[in-house]
């Protein structure tokens, strides 16, 4: 029998973290993702693994850059305004190609916003927020189960692909508890790091960068970059479909919100109205061939966000103008309502 | 079966306290549970409150919009969740700190002298825990008490224990 | 008669020509960074960090393992790689914009916590690789691409002295300051390196040694000239001094 726990999100992303072989954390403080944090300084350094409060979030995400040179499993994690001050080490990361594992339990913004949860960093998460060419693969949980699992998971899945990965969570799933069954095997395997800065002990040397100062090498590496993302889109492309096989009005969220809207769902079937959700997991790759499928079945689509909409962007461009795409949300830490978004959905019916 | 609480008090009153206690005892005891601590804006207002949801079918959102129980500390408190009450709701409210309302679901309970009496006027969150427990019926009093102390034990050691024991009994036998 | 070897290039260097400019510091720090790793034979276990700035590619002249780091941060990706591999030698190779500008604030917490690596700092009073412009090790009255009347201190504010600022703090364990502008200087900077990479292989903790270093080009100096620059100007700002050495302690 599976190990059950009841945790709060922030504390099952942590553990889970840790199950999945996390050797390093460095963190700086920011709520709403602080229990995350104090978790981490509690238990990795009780395994005796590498614990720093660095003193700011450049520091930070740079310590994890250290750490993943090495080929150690290593990762950190902030909230909204602190995630913005780690895009320069971001974008760095996946120019130097290193996995590593990066969680953004998002708050209210533009700047300093507030703590209450919001989903406004999915421009920044999924378009590469920092400069460059780049992606970064983009896990989105709805539940403290998920947060565990893609935590677990997020090292060798950043291996496999020697790219970063992001869990881009809110505050609401990161404060909450709930039930779930704890990882209860052994971390998912490594794979083999030739590249990885061990000491060039009978071999040539290793570096890492991400400079390429010399005609044509940035492009190069730019092409590399670009043949993993091509390999990613086809193999990590994650959604879940809710009572989408009849659906003749489709409703797309992610995370919190797409809680809700399984409650809006059931209230909708509960009356014999045809309505579905489908859930994006990963932001990026995006599921846009499942939806542009759907978009040729359904006659209206709603996408709900905490956000001015960000993610309707890509769904607009999954389904190309094939049918309307409506939208529901609220800014600024404000979490839509279940009876806001059926009111909503019901005026378009 | 749905039932959504919301544990309230000041800062320091102990709600948090008791109602992630109520909610890691029922955890193995239901199908889904929630719990949420105020966080953020909730934070307004002199609450410092935390909300439990438990049902047979999966739960959308952790936030009570319609809470079946509360269990309020302080006027603030009663003042700001008394409105989100289902007509068939129950509320256990600390009489000793809270001015009566003409409300048939309205249980009064003076908490604070309670506890003042079982030892310490700090374990009237306790007093209200074994109130609402009672009256809810969700734990036997031996299930209860086993919790509380084991929990009280943990936290404040058995002198500790031996009041918030006293006024569990106290509250159970009130209600 | 047989030939006696007089000299050699260090293992630690690769055998291949420098971009740096006549009369530039690097390529002496270089050499004796790479000698000192020789005779202490470590070069199988190095992992250095090169900056942003003029050495931004030291890891093409270097055999060893590297990482390049964003500016400013490579106390930071150091700090990083020591801790997931304490068994490791690492050293940062930093210059003065780098770590006295835009890394100030990982270069304080680096030391602070006593991270067991070394920081070579690289001080030549001026931005090289962007083209000339001040930094904030720049002198006052000094011309640069962006004081073109000299570094004024009313506005500027002063010439920063890092082995100073970090001798406030509790945790390094070897502060010191040299010069690379004459071959007794050359020399002292070796031993300096030298004894910083044996403390942190002895487990002691943050190790900084400052090398006076010149830049012809943007000084618009001769290589020679620039060298006396050391000797008569710089050092008078910036003391060629032990800061602080715990010893054998």
């Amino acid at each position: 029998m599976s190990e059950q726990a009841f945790m709060t999100g922030n504390d099952a992303l942590a553990e889970g973290a840790i199950r999945g072989g996390c050797d390093c954390y460095f963190g700086y403080p920011i709520t709403p993702q602080n229990e995350l944090t104090a978790y981490m300084a509690k238990e990795m350094t009780a395994k005796e693994r590498v614990f720093i409060q660095a003193e700011s979030e450049v520091a930070a995400i740079n310590m994890v850059y250290g750490a993943a040179a090495t080929g150690k499993r290593a990762m950190t994690s902030s909230s909204s305004p602190g995630i913005s001050l780690k895009q320069e080490g971001l974008s760095y990361i996946a120019g130097a190609r290193l996995p590593m594992l990066i969680v953004n339990v998002q708050r209210g913004g533009p700047g300093l916003g507030s703590i209450d949860p919001s989903q406004a960093d999915y421009f920044q998460a999924v378009k590469g927020g920092g400069h460059g060419d780049y992606h970064l693969i983009v896990l989105a949980p709805a539940s403290v189960q998920e947060m565990h699992d893609f935590a677990v998971e997020g090292f060798a899945l950043a291996e496999k692909y020697r790219t970063p990965v992001m869990i881009l969570s809110d505050g609401r799933i990161g404060q909450m508890m709930e039930p779930l069954k704890l990882w209860d095997k052994e971390a998912p395997a490594a794979i083999a790091k030739n590249w990885a800065l061990t000491g060039a002990k009978g071999r040539e040397r290793n570096v890492i960068r991400s400079f390429f100062n010399i005609i044509g090498a940035l492009e190069e590496n730019n092409r590399i970059l670009q043949e993993g993302y091509k390999e990613i889109v086809k193999n990590e492309v994650r959604y879940e479909e809710y009572m989408m096989d009849d659906a003749e009005v489709m409703l797309i969220a992610y995370g919190t919100t797409a809680r809700l809207c399984r409650d809006v769902v059931r209230a909708f079937r509960k009356e014999g109205k045809k309505v579905g959700l489908l859930r994006p997991i990963s932001l990026w790759p995006f599921p846009s061939d499942v939806i542009a499928e759907y978009a040729e079945k359904v006659k209206l689509a709603m996408v709900v966000e905490m956000s001015a909409g960000q993610m309707i962007e890509d769904v607009r461009l999954a389904c190309n103008g094939v049918i309307p795409i409506e939208f529901c949300g609220r800014t600024g830490g404000g979490v839509p309502s279940i009876d806001q978004i059926y009111t909503e959905l019901l005026k378009l019916l | 079966m749905i039932e959504r609480i919301v544990f309230s008090g000041s800062g320091g009153q102990g709600l948090m306290f008791v109602g992630k206690l109520f909610a890691n005892i029922m955890v193995d005891k239901v199908d889904n549970i929630t719990f949420f601590p105020s966080y953020g804006s909730e934070v307004r207002g002199g609450t410092a409150h935390c909300q439990v949801i438990m049902s047979s079918e999966e739960i959308a959102s952790p936030i009570i919009e319609h809470a079946d129980s509360l269990i309020m500390m302080n006027q603030p408190s009663t003042d700001r969740f008394m409105p989100v009450l289902t007509e068939d709701g129950v509320a256990i409210i600390n009489s000793s700190l809270v001015a009566p309302l003409d409300d048939k679901r309205v249980i009064y309970i003076p908490a604070s002298d309670m506890g003042l009496e079982a030892g310490d006027e700090r374990s009237a969150n306790i007093v209200m825990f074994g109130a609402f427990l009672r009256y809810k019926k969700f734990l036997t009093l031996e299930e209860a008490k086993e919790h509380v102390l084991k929990t009280s034990v943990a936290r404040m050691g058995q002198k500790g224990a031996d009041i918030n024991l006293k006024a569990f009994q106290a509250g159970w036998d009130f209600s | 008669m047989s030939n006696k070897e007089i000299y050699t290039k260090p293992a630690a260097i690769k055998d291949i020509q420098t971009h740096y400019c006549p009369g530039c510091g690097h390529g002496i720090v270089h050499k004796l960074i790479a000698e000192a790793i020789d005779e202490l034979g470590v070069r199988e276990d190095t992992i250095a960090v090169a900056p942003v700035g003029c050495s931004v590619i030291a890891y093409e002249y270097f055999d060893f393992d590297m990482s390049e780091a964003a500016h400013g941060r490579a106390p930071a990706v150091a700090t990083g790689i020591k801790r997931a591999c304490p068994d490791k030698f690492v050293f940062a190779y930093q210059g003065d914009g780098d770590l006295a500008s835009i890394g100030m604030g990982e270069i304080i917490h680096a030391a602070n916590r006593g991270e067991n690596y070394t920081t070579i700092f690289i001080n030549n009073t001026i931005y090289g690789m962007t083209g000339g412009q001040m930094a904030p090790t720049t002198l006052i009255g000094q011309k640069t691409a962006t004081t073109m009347d000299g570094r004024n201190q009313a506005t500027t504010g002063n010439p920063i002295r890092m082995c100073e600022i970090m001798n406030v703090l509790d945790a390094p364990v070897l502060i010191q300051r040299t010069s690379v502008h004459n071959p007794a200087n050359v020399i002292k900077t070796k031993r300096a390196i030298k004894k910083a990479f044996e403390y942190q292989l002895a487990g002691k903790g943050f190790t900084f040694v400052e090398v006076l270093s010149t830049c012809p080009t943007y000084w618009k100096m001769s290589p020679k000239a620039a060298m006396d620059h050391i000797g008569s100007v710089v050092k008078e700002v910036y003391p060629i001094d032990t800061f602080r050495d715990i010893g054998e302690a």
